[in-house]
This record gives structure tokens, sequence and C-alpha cells, in this order.
């Protein structure tokens, strides 16, 4: 048995933004369906002003809220903790989306392409699929064939390192271990932040997230 | 014929399915049906480089296709730039991007108006290129035609071939806005530019366990060159280099590898240079043996340097004194070797040629020259040109220097144009007195190759020189107006994955490139226009007859002319992987010792002296300064405060951002939804003062003119800067720029001028 995590190791983030646009290569998915993001976040002043960048993406909750909320078991967690969708039966309610406490899942409502009225070739999965909700799967099918997520294979600032952490022997496992990587309580996801980043800018805990969500 | 604008071209080519002929795969150009379900064929896998940021990097890329259709970019493992950023990923849009021009097109209307653009055929546009070309030769000469590429830079030495067989000298690139600069400075400095040798190329990076400091100054690989970015990590994290950034901005460059980050006030690179070398020799840890024997004029240098205290330069600068001094002591307790990594951003200022000399100097002055963990020369030089043409090929060595005397730049940058290296495939016309060159008959048409008006300041005079031209002709992957408004034809280029010129080269490793795809519509491989154009223009036995193998004859006359002893079809053989050129005997240090630097293969350097040279006696021949003197910009807080009070900002434009290449990708919905709008990047404190918030529609005004774009409010700018990046068809920043232009190279100063913000 595994459990798929993954490092973000944010002092090594460059903002290039090649994450967003492989992952939506690879999933094709439609404009303003992005299943991560690069923010920039800025603290301190000249002559030590600073930016960094936070990732958001699924955090693949362990008890995740869309799981429990969705009504047709369309949202589901994988053995190895992955948070998946079953396309199939998602019936687009969109309770899932509400749920998210890190506003990552997109209900594809609009039927449109990057180039209007045309369909590239990489696109033709995902141009089927309307009314439904997406989201990261961690790039599931490509790991289980022994690959790596597609975020992370193309990040040039090698700040996302993806594995099983049951294996103290994986890549990971020793990357959590040397860098002292920090859990996202609650998730499958660890990072690494640069020393003098500030508290409000970190991965939250579903927990936390929430809250945040419902100040807003 | 039918008359159509542009988007309307594109519907009644979709309706007609037009160039349905090709591949049976224009389903992608037609609008009508979307392709059904996912296929279930079995993925192909074919190997490319990418060629969105710009020729040189040849990033590898895995291309996967199902029924013969680009499914999938990936990385491509086993290479020497083997990760590819979000511009490569988004290739797959613009190969298939519905708006790529795929069709000759002449104008029907006046140039100078939106364009009217009716379809014509190859026959027609190259027997158009060939009398309008031939008659301007026959009447005026040839030399009134000029030959100009842009982006990309692959094409450049089969430009050349034809500018010079044709019998013209003038050809020119954007480069003359961009790094060549930085290769005069090193041709003053030390001779020859050595293939790239420049702080501007991979000499420029710190080697792990050798080098003791490097500076990266002016440069943010982590955009412009995000492939290098985890090399250059491992090699932080290997070694016990200290860092130094140089940048008025805090990018990421800066929070990867700044022990001590410099925020000077952009222009003032110079001081600062010339600060740190007062530091190295007043703490005598600066290379005596070396200055005493392979240098010139270092007693009036290290003169010139003390006037340069930390205290005079924290206010130069404008950053604290502190800062400097520590960057000043990691510089003398470190020891050498060093290396200062740069780009091409030192060049634009009016003062920029002697800044960028004030660094190199560093170098030397370090005992740093041609050293491990130094600025390495390459060993054994293969005769390649600078775009992996070969001086051969090309023609730069045998026709141009006959056709010297009719150049049109001389007069306006005599050092430039005579400090070109023709022996080395050099042959680069200074553009940016375009205007010039037109209003007094100079120039009266010219063959283009992926060039924006944009690129210049004061955008307005060149647009309005392609217009005056008796016939202008550009090649592109797309229309665009604010270049092609202004000329009389436009052609189809392929994109990199559907040609094949010019093979890859990473040092002493050859990758052939083959395409991938067939071009678009009737788009051509750019060489392949330059062979069918010379064809057309009566040489077709240097053009090989133009056509289908146009490619394919190229390669192999490079490959023969280029001296490597590897063949088309050793590199056929060998594809996907590359052919290693080994060396005839072994890698050598110092080359300056042994007759390595200079052409006669005696000791030394390829200068008048024969020293590598702190006092230049090209500059003091032509009357200039021989030492790397420190000037104030022309525009600026201390040089013009009466232009302050009203444009108190600096307005440094130009820097990257990690979307776009210059004006490259707009089309691009990946890229273009990450930045969908102009930005003028201003601090929270200049921000405050205006009442602008990010979001706000702004209007950014200099002395020449106004843009508009949104605000980002951003610490990453100084507060009295703004950054503003280029390239942007509806804010056009490089309008509002002056045309002032550092007189050794001819560069315009686009890290120059004062601007003022408000809110509209």
């Amino acid at each position: 048995m595994a459990t798929y995590g993954m490092v973000l190791n944010l002092d090594h983030c460059i903002g290039c933004y090649t994450c967003v646009v492989a992952c939506k290569m690879f999933y094709g998915t439609r404009p303003g369906v992005d299943y991560n993001g690069v923010v920039p976040v800025e603290w301190g002043e000249f002559p030590n002003a600073k930016q960094r960048y936070q990732l958001p993406m699924c955090m693949h909750c362990i008890d995740a809220p869309c799981v429990t909320v969705c009504p047709v078991k369309a949202t589901y967690a994988s053995e190895e903790g992955v948070v998946l969708m079953d396309y199939d039966k998602c019936v687009g309610c969109g309770l899932c989306v509400t749920a998210c406490p890190y506003d990552a899942r997109t209900l594809v409502r609009d039927d449109v392409t990057h180039f209007e009225g045309i369909v590239l070739p990489h696109e033709e999965e995902a141009s089927d699929r309307l009314n439904i909700v997406e989201k990261c799967t961690f790039c599931y099918g490509a790991v289980k064939n022994g690959g790596q997520p597609m975020c992370t294979v193309h990040c040039p600032g090698v700040c996302r390192i993806f594995g099983d952490v049951d294996d103290p022997e994986s890549e990971i496992s020793k990357y959590i271990k040397e860098k002292n990587a920090v859990r996202v309580e609650g998730t499958h996801i660890w990072y690494v932040a640069p020393a003098d980043m500030p508290k409000e800018f970190l991965p939250m805990s579903p927990v936390e997230a929430a809250q945040a969500k419902a100040a807003k | 014929m039918l008359k159509v604008s542009r988007r309307t071209f594109l519907k009644i080519a979709a309706a007609t399915g037009a160039g349905a002929s090709v591949l049976g795969k224009n389903i992608l150009f037609q609008s009508a049906d979307p392709v059904l379900a996912a296929s279930t064929s079995p993925e192909v896998v074919k190997y490319s480089h990418c060629v969105q940021c710009n020729h040189t990097p040849f990033c590898g890329m895995k291309l996967i296709f199902k029924d013969d259709k680009l499914y999938r970019i990936e990385k491509r493992s086993d290479y020497n730039n083997n990760l590819i950023c979000a511009k490569g990923v988004a290739a797959i849009q613009e190969l298939y991007d519905p708006e790529r021009l795929l069709y000759p097109m002449k104008r029907t209307n006046p140039k100078g108006e939106p364009g009217q653009w009716e379809r014509i055929s190859w026959d027609e546009a190259l027997t158009t290129i060939a009398d309008k070309l031939n008659g301007i030769k026959e009447k005026h000469g040839a030399e009134k035609v000029a030959f100009i590429t842009g982006d990309p830079k692959e094409p450049r030495s089969a430009l050349m071939r034809l500018a010079y067989t044709f019998g013209s000298p003038n050809f020119g690139t954007e480069s003359s806005t961009c790094f060549l600069a930085l290769d005069l400075s090193n041709k003053l400095t030390f001779g020859k530019n050595h293939f790239m040798t420049g702080p501007c190329g991979p000499g420029g990076n710190p080697v792990p366990g050798k080098t003791k400091v490097a500076i990266f100054w002016g440069t943010n690989p982590a955009w412009s060159a995000p492939f290098s970015v985890a090399g250059l990590r491992n090699a932080k994290e290997k070694g016990d280099c200290k860092y130094i950034v140089v940048d008025p901005r805090v990018t990421p460059t800066v929070h990867t590898f700044a022990d001590v980050h410099l925020q000077i006030r952009p222009g003032t690179d110079g001081a600062l240079a010339l600060c740190f070398a007062k530091a190295l020799i007043e703490n005598d840890a600066y290379d005596k043996e070396f200055v005493e024997k392979w240098t010139h004029g270092f007693e009036e240098y290290a003169e010139y340097c003390k006037q340069f205290t930390v205290e005079k330069v924290a206010e130069i600068c404008d950053v604290p004194a502190e800062r400097i001094q520590e960057a000043c002591d990691i510089l003398v307790k470190q020891g050498s070797p060093i290396v200062c990594k740069t780009a091409a951003a030192w060049p634009h200022h009016v003062n920029g040629v002697n800044s960028h000399r004030a660094m190199w100097l560093l170098m030397p002055l370090t005992g740093s020259l041609d050293v491990p963990g130094g600025l390495k020369v390459p060993d054994e030089p293969m005769d390649f040109d600078m775009w992996n043409g070969s001086p051969g090929f090309s023609r730069a060595r045998d026709l141009l220097p006959k056709l010297d005397d009719k150049r049109v730049d001389r007069k306006y940058v005599p050092i430039w144009a005579d400090m070109e290296d023709y022996y080395a495939g050099q042959g680069n016309l200074q553009l940016n007195f375009l205007p010039e060159y037109v209003r007094d008959g100079e120039i009266k048409a010219c063959v283009a190759l992926g060039v924006n008006a944009m690129m210049w300041p004061q955008t307005q005079e060149y647009q309005k020189a392609f217009q005056d031209m008796e016939f202008a002709v550009s090649a592109d992957f797309y229309i665009r107006p604010q270049t092609h408004d202004y000329v009389d034809m436009i052609l189809p280029a392929a994109m990199s994955f559907e040609r094949a010129c010019p093979v890859a080269r990473f040092g002493r490793k050859l990758f052939l490139r083959e395409p991938v795809v067939e071009p678009a519509g009737e788009a051509r491989p750019d060489y392949r226009i330059c062979c069918d154009i010379g064809t057309a223009l009566g040489f077709g036995d240097e053009f090989w007859g133009g056509g289908e193998k146009s490619e394919e004859n190229c390669l192999i006359e490079t490959l023969k002319t280029s001296g490597c002893g590897v063949t088309l079809e050793d590199l056929r053989a060998a594809s996907p992987e590359g052919v290693v050129i080994p060396l005839k005997g072994e890698p050598q240090d110092k080359k300056y010792e042994t007759g390595g630097l200079r052409y006669d293969g005696k000791p030394g350097f390829e200068t008048p002296t024969g020293k590598m040279e702190f006092t230049s006696e090209v500059l003091r021949k032509y009357g200039f300064d021989p030492l790397p003197i420190y000037k104030e910009p022309t525009q600026g807080p201390v040089s013009s405060p009466e232009v302050a009070k009203d444009f108190p900002l600096i307005l440094n434009s130009g820097s990257r951002v990690p979307m776009y290449t210059h004006s490259k990708q707009r089309h691009t919905p990946w890229l273009r939804d990450l930045m969908p709008e102009p930005i003028c990047r201003l601090s929270p404190k200049a921000a405050r003062e205006r009442g602008i918030e990010t979001g706000d529609e702004v209007e950014l005004s200099t002395q020449f003119g106004a843009i508009r774009a949104k605000a980002e409010v951003t610490n990453i700018v100084r507060d009295d800067c703004i950054d503003m990046f280029h390239g942007w068809e509806q804010a056009n920043v490089n309008l509002v720029h002056a045309r002032d232009f550092d007189p050794i190279s001819g560069f315009p100063s686009y890290k120059e001028g004062l601007c003022q913000v408000k809110k509209v």
C-alpha cells in the first residue's frame, strides 16, 4: 500500500507558471478551469522587500469535505489518499465546490475552448465534459503507470517532489526528512518555506482554510 | 481574386477548406465541427527543440503524437537543456493557432492604413519580390536593399547569404538593440568575441568548487531562462561561492541566489563596478602578475577608480552604503576567480558600452580570465557563426568584406561598423538608424523575417521608414498590424516543429532537428524562403534552385564549411541523439599565453596593443575617452532635474516576464491568460502618493507621449521606478521612450528616461 503525497518547496519556486500551463496541456482544460495556480505574495520594504509565490491546488485532504458532501459519490478518495472524480457519476450540483476550503474545484459550465469553435488534439477528452466538476488528480493515471504529476515533471525550479510517503526509501520521504518539510495538517501536502515567509502566506490546514474562506 | 480583410479571410479559408490537401489535418483550421472522442491510437514520440524565447537555449522537447496530431509536449531527458517552461509547453497552441498566417499575401490598399490583404501564390510572391529587388539593384545599387531579421534568430545565416549574394552588406538583426553591444564591449576589451564567451553566454556561469564570487548583474534567469535555474542552484548548493545580485527589481533570482542584493537605481551599474574595482585594487586583492604581463592602461584605470568610494557610489546608486561595503568585502575576502553573469539589459543606456566594460574588467582584474571557475574561452573553436550557420555558408567571410564600403551605418556608429569581425561571420547593420537611412535614400527596400517595429523607440518613425520604402516584404507567423500595416507583402513562415534549420549546438555537441509536422497551409521554413528568394533573384546556383530540399542543402553546406567533420548523414544516423565533436588536443587554460586568443596564433589578445585593455585604444582613436567612464543617464533625476519635476519616476522597461518573450505569444491563450493586459508596475509608496490601486487604469506619460495600462502595485520595484513590459500593441512602451542612443554602440536607452503615472 502506498500513500501519495507532494512536497511544495516554496523556497525553490521561481514564479514561472510552468506548472499551471503544463497541467492545462495535459488535461486540455477549458479556459478558466485551472487545477493549480501561482499567486505572488509580498512583504517587507526597500531595500529588504520580498516577493514569493503560493501554489494553490487540491491539497488532497485526509477527510475531504468534498467527498463527504457529494450526494452521488462522484468524488472519492483512492486507497492512496488521492481525491478523485468519477465524471460519469457527477451531476454538477456544485456542493463540493462550495465545500472545498481551498477553492480548488471548478464546475465546468461553459462549452468553450481556447480557440473559438476549435478543439485541439489535447482538448478532445475535456471537450466532452460539461456540467461536471473538475480538479487536480495528482495525475493519478500517469502515476499508476509509473509516471509523475505533470506539474512536477515540468517544474523548472524543481520545487515539487511527489511520491509514496509510506516508503521510507522514496525520494519524497528522503526529501521530507532532509529538508524538514512540514506537513499541512489533514492533507497530503508538505511544504518547505523560506525562513522569513510570514505565517499568513503558508499553506493552511483544511480547518484554517475553511475559516479563512468563511471570513471572506 | 477575392479581396478580404484578415478576419474575413480566416472565415473564408475555413469555409472553402483552403489548404485542405495538406496532410488531411486541416480540420484544425476549420471552425466547423469539434474533433470527436479521444483517440485510442498509439502514441508516437518525436523529438524537437523549443524556440519560444529565441533560438539559443534549444530546450529539448519530447513530442507525443496520436494520429499525426501533436497531443502533448514533455521535457526531453538526456538533453543539454532538459527543462521546458510555460512558453515551451504553450508551443502546442502556437502550432495549431487558427490565426496563423497560412498564405502569401499582398496588400490592396495604401501602406500606413490597416492592411487589406489579398492571397497570392508563392510564384507570384517570389516573382514580385525578384522584380522589385532587381529593379532597385539595377537603378540604385544592391546595397539599397536591407535584409532584416527579428525573432527567432534561427534564419540569420541564411538571410546573410541572401543579402551578400545579392550584393548588399546591409543585413541587420534585432540584436542591434539586444546583446550585440555587449559583444562590442568584449571586443574592445579583449579583441575577439570568442564565440559568445561573454558573460551573456554560458561562459558567465559559476563552477562549483572553483568560482569564489558570482555576480548576477542585471539578469534574471528565473524568467529569461527558467531551464537554467535548477542547475545554477545545484552549483550554488555544492560550492562555497558567494553571490552578489545587482538588480533594480526584487526577482526570483534575488531570492534564489543573493548573499547580497544591491537594488540600485537603473543606469548606475558602471559606478558600482568601478567601486568594486577600487576595493579590489586598494586591498591588493587583484592579480598583479596578470595585470603586469597581459594588460594595458592599468595605472590610468586604477587612478580613475579612486573617486568611486563606497559613500559616493551609495549615493549615486541610491542603496545603503553598508550593502555596497558588504559586497566589496565579499569580493576582497573570497578571492578569485570570479564571474559576472549578465544579460542584454546592460547596453540599454546611453553609457551602456562603458558601463559594461567597467563590469567586464573585474574579471581580468582578478585574474579570472580563461581559468577554471572564471570566464572560460572555448577550446578549439569550430567555424560556426553565432547563429549556428557558418561564415562559409553565410558568405560573411568571402563576400562581405568586399561590400564593406557600402554599409550605411558607419557615419552614425563608426566603431560598431569597424569592429565587426567578418572573419568570425559577423555582419550586423546597426538598425536603430533605419529612419535616417530611408530618409536619406540609402535604403529603399527590405526583406524582413520576423520583424516587429514595436522594438524601436519612437516606433512611429520606424513604421514610417517601412512605409516610405519602395518595397518591403516580411515573413511571419501572424499578421502583426504594428508592422505589417506598413509593408507591401507578407509571407507565411513555418514554426519550429515544421522546420529543420539550423542545427542545435551545445558547445561541441550538435543535434539535428527533423521537422515533425508538415508546415501549416502554405507556410515555408525561413531557410527555404531565403533560398526561394535567392533563386528567384537569379542566384539558382548559390541557392541550389530553392524548393523543398532547401533546408537539407543549407545544412549540408553549413556542416561542410564549418570544418566540424560531421555530415548530415552522421547527424541523421545519430538522431534523436546528438553527435559530439571531440577535441583534437587537451583542454587548455590561459590561452592568451599560448596564442589561442589571436588570429595569428601569437600570445596575447587581438587588440591594438595585443593586451587586454583597461584603456581602449580603439575608443581613444575614435575620439572617445579610453577609460570605462561612468556617466549619468541623459534623462534622469540627477542629469535632468527640470524634467524630473514633471516626470519624477524612472522609466524602466524591457525586463522579462515569465509568460512572454518580447512582443511574442500574445496570441497564445494559455500565456495571454496569465497576463491579459499591459501592466505598469509601481511601488506601494509611489502608488499611494498617486491614489492608485492594483487594477486601476493608469496613464504612463513622458515628454514624448502617453500610453495606458493597468496598474500593479508591487514591492518588487523601487519607489522611484516603474516597470513596464514591452511589446504590447495596445500600449507600446517604446512610443514614450526617447531616441537617445549610446554613441559607441548606437543602442537605445530602454532603461532610462523619466515618466509620470496617473490614474485615468
